[in-house]
């Protein structure tokens, strides 16, 4: 089960703390957000925003349950737990894929268990489809909503270079496809922003769409990301910023009100 | 946020030359305030998109609001048929383009979702199809040979709904939920406008959130309006005012007696009770009350 | 008169035939029929093709007990309780073949064949690797009119949907408490040739008459109607009882080696000859009363 993530040098958090944050940071007030299945960083991030800087931001637990405020986070990001406080518990097929289809929801976030430079995701095999190494779960809505949904976050809780990957086993998910102008030469709105690892912040560079350190999270190196990465990671010049210090308040509202037992820790056992 | 906005303010936000969408059917919710707003603002050259209809789009073509029709049905059912939508079309000063409702439910439909056509096999031979080649086509799959009609998307710039009730936030509520084709106009609309009976706490949202039928972001004005739908019904709290329409259609039949009609029972009401006292007052919402 | 539905768990699942396309009522760790799963297994049925959204433990039990030998849907997991390790381990093998589909494609496909539409299109998908692996049933067409393609998702018409809700009458009718609709109690209904029903209690149709805007699935579409408290355990029935986790771990230990996978069929699936002695199996009213979620009274 849950175990203790570790600690942020000189940040008074932990590493689950500082996802959190930071992408809670990435979220602007005209959010329109929901959730999928074991997403508990995300769902905190969304929470938090709305508690913090993004008082309007409309995050649809479970994909159901909109503008719930649920006392704490269960073990489940699926389930009906999750959904106290909401305003309005949508029927599925004909209010949460209409409005998906449309983008009136704009932003998503997903993780898979691979992921390759261009944000795309692999969730279904590890080996060849036909004669699987592992067969995973399967994508889901992954292989819908990442073509309908402009806005994409990736997170991963375990950067490696088995998650981050030169190349998928299969694509489940896309991200900017096979980069460059590909997602939109397909038609597909927007794509994937940023990439928050529990060693740093990947954003994407603006041409050839391929992950980018953006931030270092302390006590981390460039040498350490490259290290734990399965591509030729892009490193821009200069000094690379640290990911940026959350504020006591933002921990203490993490900590007391929107997590207070700790779910989002559930993704580093 | 707060969505509250007066009766004029919302419904200034249906703009010359936009296409609106109206909800209700036939009789039932159509979101009557709203649409005598726009008749009084004098809007011009409107295309009006209603799968059936009556009242709602004769008042906007008795005002001179609308240039085009995209529906199923337009009438008064056993009441008549809608005189001046009917006059205009025959005048050709309207143009209509009919759909069948499953066509024109299809058509809202790939606007909602962003798809280039959705498939239907509404309409299938019929002359409905051939009439407008752009927004309907006869296809075949190829894989099974089996026939059907592709549908295009119809972009909509407002949708105008009448509902039970909302929070200042824009929660809307209809409950019970006979919303019958809103969901399609409101999911394919770039700005959607309600009016309801009656603004009420958000935590009564909150407290029965398998009530809310509309959420927030999906809601740009909500405009209080009670009898807001009148004289259409209101289910299950007001019945369709059969006086009204009877009157309507008889003043019709006189061009000085329709103007009087129109002036003191349309028009020239202020506000929602005056036009209510202009025609019968409290005997009328006895009359329209329904048993729960 | 109206026809009466009401029938026996054996009754409802011998409208299952072998080798029939199944489409079964899930969502992770929600709201599965698992009384006519359970039934399945006990049959003995063979060959069942289960389509799912995001199916959870039921699926992992049919391929433990070898019913099923095709999957067809979005994604099988029992969520925070980990893969499941059953279905993996037939898929690896080979004795479960997996048609890949998406949530907008499962919806689409099943749609379809509501409809009577050869196919139904979907945004969804487009540059992933589920389009041109299936191209009898998920092909990328181009729009008659000349705008960008989308993906022709190919009709499905299930032998059988099974689903379970809060009430229904003895006609059929169905009734939901207030809650989230996931899609299959809208969609997979309306698509199968034959619809069974698990209900929490059947009641008069008095009292679904009280409130008629909660009935979501008519009586003339439903073939069989079966009274069974608890009857979605060990997953959850919203608002009346949460998903056990208990029961789920203790699948998950078990499924890890195959004497103990079939000491835990036997123990509660094979043997016990009813509702009854399943729920007594389980644990009895202490388990159930545990698993009532009083905050949502």
């Amino acid at each position: 089960m849950a175990t203790n993530p570790t600690e942020v040098p000189g940040y008074g958090c932990t590493i689950d703390e500082l996802m959190v944050v930071t992408m809670s940071r990435m979220m602007g007030d005209d959010t329109r957000a929901f959730n999928g299945a074991v997403s508990f960083i995300p769902v905190c991030a969304y929470l938090l925003a709305r508690r913090t800087h993004a008082p309007e931001l409309v995050w649809a637990a479970s994909s159901i349950a909109i503008d719930a405020d649920p006392k704490r986070i269960p073990e489940s990001t699926l389930s009906d737990a999750l959904w106290d406080g909401a305003s309005m518990l949508s029927n599925s097929p004909f209010d949460f894929w209409a409005m998906a289809q449309g983008a009136r929801y704009n932003t998503f976030a997903f993780r898979g268990a691979q992921m390759d430079r261009y944000g795309n995701v692999n969730n279904t095999v590890i080996g060849p489809y036909d004669k699987p190494k592992v067969r995973l779960p399967g994508g889901g809505g992954m292989a819908d909503l990442s073509c309908m949904i402009p806005r994409i976050y990736l997170w991963s809780t375990t950067h490696d270079p088995r998650t981050f990957v030169e190349r998928l086993d299969f694509r489940s998910g896309i991200g900017w496809g096979d980069g460059g102008d590909h997602r939109e030469r397909l038609g597909l709105p927007g794509g994937p922003q940023a990439c928050v690892t529990n060693m740093c912040v990947f954003d994407f560079e603006p041409e050839s769409k391929a992950m980018r350190l953006a931030s270092l999270h302390p006590g981390v190196t460039v040498d350490d990301v490259r290290g734990a990465t399965g591509f030729d990671v892009l490193v821009p010049g200069g000094e690379i910023p640290v990911t940026a210090q959350p504020d006591e308040e933002e921990i203490r509202l993490l900590r007391e009100e929107v997590d207070p037992t700790g779910a989002r820790r559930r993704e580093f056992s | 946020m707060d969505k509250r906005r007066s009766l004029v303010e919302a419904a200034s936000l249906v703009e010359d030359g936009a296409t609106v969408a109206i909800g209700g059917l036939s009789m039932n919710g159509a979101p009557m305030a709203l649409v005598r707003e726009i008749v009084r603002r004098r809007a011009r050259d409107l295309t009006v998109v209603a799968i059936v209809a009556g009242m709602p789009v004769d008042w906007l073509v008795a005002g001179g609001c609308v240039s085009k029709v995209v529906s199923g049905l337009i009438s008064f059912e056993g009441l008549g048929l809608a005189p001046h939508f009917r006059a205009a079309v025959q005048r050709g000063e309207v143009e209509v383009e009919e759909y069948s409702e499953h066509t024109l439910i299809c058509r809202l439909q790939a606007a909602a979702y962003g798809l280039p056509f959705m498939p239907t096999k509404a309409g299938l031979g019929t002359d409905m199809i051939s009439m407008h080649p752009d927004t309907t086509r006869h296809e075949q799959d190829p894989s099974t040979g089996e026939h059907y009609i592709a549908c295009t998307p119809l972009p909509v710039d407002v949708a105008l709904v009448h509902a039970h009730s909302a929070d200042s936030q824009g929660n809307i509520r209809v409950d019970p939920k006979l919303i019958w084709m809103d969901n399609e106009i409101v999911n394919a609309a770039t700005t959607t406008v309600a009016s309801v009976e009656e603004v009420l706490p958000h935590r009564d949202f909150v407290a029965e959130p398998h009530r809310t039928t509309y959420p927030r972001f999906m809601v740009d004005a909500v405009a209080v309006a009670p009898y807001g739908a009148y004289p259409t019904a209101n289910f299950p709290r007001y019945s369709y005012h059969a006086q009204f329409f009877a009157d309507y259609v008889q003043a019709t039949r006189d061009p000085s007696a329709w103007a009087e009609f129109w002036q003191t029972r349309v028009v020239g009401p202020a506000e929602q009770g005056d036009l209510l006292d202009a025609n019968g007052g409290p005997n009328t919402l006895i009359d329209i009350a329904r048993e729960a | 008169m109206i026809q009466d539905k009401r029938a026996s768990l054996a009754e409802a699942a011998s409208l299952v035939q072998d080798g029939d396309v199944v489409a079964l009522q899930n969502m992770a760790t929600q709201l599965a029929p698992m009384a006519v799963v359970r039934e399945l297994i006990r049959q003995g049925r063979l060959n069942l093709g289960i389509v799912g959204l995001l199916a959870g433990i039921p699926v992992d039990w049919m391929a433990a007990a070898g019913v099923m030998d095709r999957f067809i849907g979005g994604a099988v997991t029992m969520e925070q309780f980990g893969l499941c390790n059953r279905y993996r381990k037939g898929v690896e093998a080979g004795a479960i073949r997996v048609e890949e589909l998406s949530e907008t494609a499962v919806n689409a496909r099943l749609g379809a064949g509501a409809r009577n539409l050869p196919f139904l299109p979907t945004r969804g998908l487009i540059g992933t690797e589920l389009i041109g692996m299936d191209p009898d049933n998920l092909r990328l067409i181009e729009d008659p009119f000349g705008g960008r393609p989308v993906v022709a998702c190919r009709a499905l018409v299930p032998d059988v949907a099974i689903v379970h809700a809060h009430r229904a009458d003895r006609a059929g009718n169905v009734q939901l408490e207030p809650t989230a609709e996931w899609p299959d109690l809208g969609i997979m209904p309306k698509a199968a040739n034959r619809v069974i029903v698990t209900v929490e209690e059947i009641v008069e149709t008095e009292v679904l008459r009280r409130r008629p805007d909660r009935t979501v699935l008519p009586g003339f579409v439903v073939d069989a109607v079966v009274e069974v408290p608890f009857g979605a355990h060990p997953t959850s029935c919203f608002p009346f009882y949460g998903y056990d986790s208990a029961m789920h771990l203790a699948w998950v230990a078990a499924a890890r080696d195959d004497v103990t996978t079939e000491q835990f069929l036997d123990r509660y699936i094979r043997e016990p000859a009813d509702q009854a002695e399943y729920l007594r199996a389980v644990g009895g009213a202490t388990t159930m009363l545990a698993l009532e979620r009083m905050e949502h009274a």
